[in-house]
Formats: C-alpha cells, structure tokens, sequence
C-alpha cells in the first residue's frame, strides 16, 4: 500500500496543483527556470565539446547540486490536469534515501539484478534490447530468437509490431489492447525457441498508452519492468500513473523514461543536463520508479552520439551515480543503420560514455535513428552489449579519449546518416544466419574496439 | 520609421510579445506600410531566430516565442492590407496524431513553418482525425499537417486521407505528414500531399505542395 499511497499523493497534487498551461510551463517556467539554476551554479558555458566525457568529478557534483535546486523549483508538469506535482526539498531527500539500490527482474536462472553503479564502476551494466523498432509482424519471433541467442542480452524490450494477424495496431483502440496480449505471445513464443524462458521483460512495446500494457503486464510471472514513456523532460501523464498501481500491485518495477533535447525546451547543452538531472531525481519520488532515466537527444539530428548529446548525457550521468544510490538508465540513439561502420563508430562512442559514466542499465540499440522499418538485426544488439559491458571499469579519461578518436569519423554524417539495410537483406531468416560480408564487418569492428581499449565480452555465437 | 522597423525586430527576436503589438500599433499609427512592417520588422527578425536556432544559439523555446510575436504582428497588420496581400503562404492546421504524446518534433515543425510565413493553428497532441477534419474547415485551412512518431498511431493519417476521399472533400484540403516512423514510401501508401524528413525540409516542401493542387500530387523532401 506504501508505493499506493505515493502515487495517491502525486494524483492529488496534480489535481490541486497551481494551473500552468503547457504552452508557459513549455516557453517560460522550464527554460528560464533551467537558465536561472544554471547562472546561479556558474554553470553556464562548461560544456566542452572537444572533451565529450566529462572527467571532472567536481563538476558532475556541481551539476548534482544545480539538478537537485530544479527539481525543487520546478517539479513535474502534468498535462492531464494542467497543473505542477511540487516536491518540497525535505521530502526529496527523505525519498532519494529510500531508492532501491538495486532489484531483480525475471525469474529463475534468467534473474539478473540491476545493480547501482558508479562512474569507472568494474560491476557490469544490465544491456537489455532490443528498443522498439517497428518490424513486420512475421518477423517478430525469429529477430528476437537471434537477439536472445547470445547471452550477452540480459532482458528483452523491443521490437514493436504494427499490425496484429494482419490488421492495424490503432492507438486508442481495442487494437492496441489486444496488441498487448499478442505481443506477449509473440514474445513467449520467441524466448522459448531461443532457450531463454524466464527471462526479464520490459513491457510492452508495441504500444505506448496504457492499453497493451494493462492487457499484457500480467501475463508474465513477476517481476517485470514497466515501461512509461513521458512526453518531455519534468513531465508525467495519467498514463504513466495507470501503468504505475497495476504495477506495484503485480510486483513489478516501473522504467519512467522522460527525455530532454539539447535544443529542446531545456536549451542548450547544460541546461539539458541539468533537466536530465532534476527529471531523474523527480521519478522516484512522483512515479515511484526504481528505474529512471532521461536521455539527452540534440533536437538538430535526434540523436546522441554527437559531442554536445554526449557530453549533456554524461556529465548528467556521473551527476546523479555519484551523489545517489539509484540505478540509472539512459538509452544510445544511434541514426545510421546496420551494416554501415558509422553504426559501429556511434555504438562505441555512446556506450563507452554511458558505462564508464556509471549507467547501471541500457536498452538499444536504436538502428537507423528508429525510423526505418526492418532496420535491425541481432549483431547491432550484440556489439552495443559487448562495448557497454566491456567499457566497465573504463576511466572516464580514457572513455574520452576513446570517443575523441572515433567521432572525426562519423560526426560529419549526423545529419544525413546511412540507413544501411534490413533484416530481410542481411540475414538469411530461415537459418538466422547474417551475410558473410556483414558478419566480416562486424568481427572486423569487434577488433577494433578491441583495439581501442575496450575488452569486448564474446557473443558465444560467432566469437 | 527605420528606427521603429529596427525596434520591432528586436523585439520579436527577443520573443516581447507586448513590446511587438506596442510597436506595431505605433508604426501603423505612423502610417507605415503593412507590408514593409511584415517584410522589414518581423521577417528579418524569424531568419535571425532561424539561423540562430541551427548555430545552437537560441532554442526551442525562443524561436517558438518569436513565431507567437510574428502571428500578433501579422495579426495587426493584416486588416491593412489589401484584399489582394495576403499576409500569409497559406493556413496550416497541425498536430500529432490520435493515441501519441509527442510534442517536440510537432512544435518544431509548427514554429518552422510560423516563421517562414505560414499560419499555424496547432492542435497540440493526440489529436483525433474527425478534429483535424473540423478544425481545419472551421479555420478555412490550405493545409493539414500530421506528425507521429508512433507506429500505432501513424494509421490515423491513412484514416483522415480515406474520409476526404469518401466524403469527397480531398479537393479542399492539401494532408502532409511527417514524424519518425513516417517515410515518403508511407506518405505515398496513403496518398499524402507532402512527406518531409526534418522541420527544416518541411518548409521547403510546404512551398512546393502549396503550388499543387490538392491530392494530385506528393513533394518529398528526404
């Protein structure tokens, strides 16, 4: 009743909290309210681009500090009632304290703790994939059987479907509700022929509103990850409260994810960090999720592999896994697409920044910036695994050096990236075999980020 | 009058929406050509905001400030004008698709085009087709652009062409889409006037699809 109670509190405040349109807290009370905290901290202007990983421990502390002050000011927005869940510093502190540093998901020997991390932290991050990228229906199970084949993928999220038998999975419809229980069929179906029954789901993917979620959460023995996404950074919707009590019923954990866009409402790139910061500060606290993340995009490309995107990622990062003791999630957008070395070169970059920066947990990848159907297959899970668990124990000053080294090579590319191909070109899906030309690049990528630094972890398939 | 024209720039620059209708009544009072307080005040201060916007020197928020000041400015000229200056390129009525959430890449969309001289009536988020349909013939619309960044609720778009068709209205309107999962293939399925891939492009294909009459043809800009 206790994780109740705290959701109860939320709805009440965003009931008889002071209205706000969107429109103002969007133009006015977020970006000025991130512009003051920042002048304050003397934060303004600290963003270095030509060192994408911050590895000045001072200033993720600082960073901490002007985060903890905007999530007091500001709170979250709730568009549903117009109005501001405020959380009074004392009861922040009080809530922060009580995080779960770590928790399970999934059951038996497919069990895996989540674990908090540190930055430069040697204990390995929890890789789950994929993100949901829209696929063919029919090619659902054998996508997620080879995805699931290495060991290296600890849960599953993605992909998503578009179609259910044939017919459109509609937002808002019971399409999507049965959207839900399908997918989860699907799923089942997938883990079982890959010899990973019981292992832990984030769910669902296929639809973002609360109806897949409710028709499905319960159809998996607990505990689960829920998955909420919110609009924007310091906000949160009635749908992430419907799926948060079906969750604390069911014993289950909640993902709230809320991301900010350099660019964005939250401005430049340490205005971003610091409405990363207060966003992951706020989750447990309102929502009660044990699993926060909000992840730095730059509007420009939608992406955040580019320096500004890393750096604000990072630096938001080491922030809160130095001052707390919550895990932290945040997801890699990569925009190029499988079988071209920028995906490669992007992976290394952003994961390098994300587990040396202390990320406890990532779900990606995000082949062709999401935006291509059929764009995904099992080997860019595998290499985003292998660089975010092999960069654990990584310095932040050689993850920097590392990302200096491969962004002159695709960091002209952001902005009109290569989609490469699809699953049907590259892989042979009867016998889930990739191309050999494909298979040549990736093991030829393996050794280079093996040569870079990173001791990357084999995928028991091909090496 | 160069003087006020400068102020009024500045102003809507620095997104001073009271400092603008100030000024602007100020410069009519003066007898100051409408066109030249549209042409010399607000438009050069949107492509400052613009070009700023894309050198990461102002944001989201100011530019969609700057476009509220150019819509008030537009909106005390326009009785000015002559019947045959239209202030505008053409009315859009915007919004993200029913059953999705997301704002950002909509917005950025609105504020592009609301700088380069469209009018824009953003219907904000999770829009249901039948309210694009009535909205857009309430405001007498040229254009009906939809985002989605949701597979689940890019079937909308497909939706609200189909009802044009069926009630035999596909003439009035021009339909562009847009938003993550949306590509030129998509926007061809279901016979969209326009597909662009970024809010920059968007403004660019919305000058080309305007020149088209509607549903006789689709702009890509990829």
């Amino acid at each position: 009743m206790d994780k109740h109670m705290k959701l109860l509190r939320s709805l009440d405040k965003a009931r008889g909290g002071a209205r706000v349109t969107e429109k103002e807290w969007d133009q006015k009370i977020l970006p000025r309210t991130l512009k003051e905290v920042a002048k304050e901290h003397g934060l303004l202007g600290s963003c270095d681009p030509e060192n994408p990983v911050n590895s000045d421990p001072q200033l993720a502390d600082a960073f901490f500090k002007a985060g903890w002050d905007a999530a007091v000011r500001l709170g979250f927005f709730c568009p549903d009632t117009e109005s501001v869940i405020r959380v009074e510093e004392d009861e922040l502190a009080r809530e922060l304290e009580r995080v779960p540093s770590n928790f399970p998901l999934g059951q038996g020997p497919e069990q895996v703790r989540v674990p908090a991390r540190r930055p430069s932290d040697g204990v390995q991050p929890i890789y789950c994939s994929p993100l949901s990228i829209q696929m063919d229906e029919e090619l659902y199970v054998p996508l997620v059987q080879g995805i699931l084949s290495s060991r290296l993928v600890d849960m599953q999220e993605g992909p998503s479907i578009d179609t259910v038998m044939g017919s459109p999975l509609l937002a808002h419809t019971p399409y999507e509700t049965f959207g839900g229980i399908y997918e989860a069929h699907l799923r089942k179906e997938a883990q079982w022929r890959a010899g990973r029954v019981g292992i832990g789901n984030s769910l669902v993917a296929s639809s973002s509103t609360h109806f897949g979620f409710l028709a499905a959460f319960n159809l998996f023995e607990q505990p689960q990850l829920c998955l909420c996404l919110n609009p924007a950074s310091l906000k949160v919707n009635y749908t992430t409260f419907h799926k948060a009590f079906v969750t604390n019923e069911l014993g289950g954990y909640v993902r709230s994810e809320s991301p900010t866009m350099v660019g964005g409402y939250t401005g430049g790139a340490e205005t971003t960090a610091i409405g990363s910061i207060a966003t992951d500060l706020l989750q447990f606290p309102i929502t009660g999720a044990a699993l926060p993340g909000s992840p730095s995009y730059e509007i420009l490309y939608a992406g955040n592999c580019g320096r500004k995107g890393l750096w604000a990622q990072s630096i938001a990062t080491q922030a809160v896994t130095r001052n707390t003791s919550m895990p932290l999630m945040k997801t890699i957008n990569q925009v190029s697409g499988p079988f071209t070395e920028m995906f490669f070169l992007e992976t290394i970059a952003g994961m390098t920044a994300a587990s040396a920066s202390g990320q406890a947990f990532t779900i990606s990848p995000r082949s062709a910036g999401g935006s291509v159907k059929n764009h995904l297959t099992p080997l860019e899970c595998w290499y985003n695994a292998a660089v975010f668990k092999g960069a654990a124990g990584m310095s932040l000053e050689d993850a920097n050096t590392v990302c200096k080294e491969v962004l002159p090579r695709f960091e002209g590319q952001l902005f009109d990236p290569p989609k490469g191909r699809s699953f049907r070109e590259l892989y042979d899906i009867r016998a889930l075999t990739p191309d050999a030309e494909y298979l040549e690049m990736y093991l030829k990528m393996r050794e280079y980020a093996e040569g870079l630094g990173i001791p990357m972890p084999g995928d028991g398939v091909f090496c | 009058m160069d003087d006020i024209l400068a102020k009024i720039s500045e102003a809507v620059y620095e997104g001073e929406e009271e400092e603008v209708v100030r000024l602007v009544s100020q410069a009519l009072e003066q007898g100051t050509d409408p066109q030249t307080i549209i042409q010399e005040g607000g438009v050069p201060a949107l492509s400052r905001l613009g070009e700023d916007f894309n050198n990461e020197e102002v944001f989201l928020p100011e530019l969609m400030l700057g476009g509220d000041c150019m819509k008030a400015l537009v909106g005390l000229v326009s009785p000015h004008l002559g019947s045959d200056q239209g202030a505008y390129k053409g009315k859009v009525v915007i919004g993200t698709a029913q059953g999705d959430l997301h704002d950002i890449g909509k917005s950025l969309v609105a504020t592009q085009l609301s700088i380069h001289g469209y009018e824009v009536i953003d219907l904000g988020t999770d829009v249901p087709t039948n309210v694009f349909l009535d909205r857009a013939e309430e405001e007498g619309a040229d254009i009906i652009a939809v985002s989605s960044l949701l597979t689940t609720a890019q079937y909308y778009m497909g939706d609200l062409i189909g009802r044009l068709n069926s009630e035999g209205r596909r003439n009035r309107f021009r339909v562009v889409v847009g938003g993550g999962p949306v590509g030129p293939d998509y926007a061809r399925e279901v016979g969209a006037d326009g597909y662009a891939r970024t809010a920059h492009l968007a403004v660019k294909m919305l000058d080309q699809v305007m020149q088209n009459e509607p549903g006789t043809a689709l702009v890509i800009e990829a």
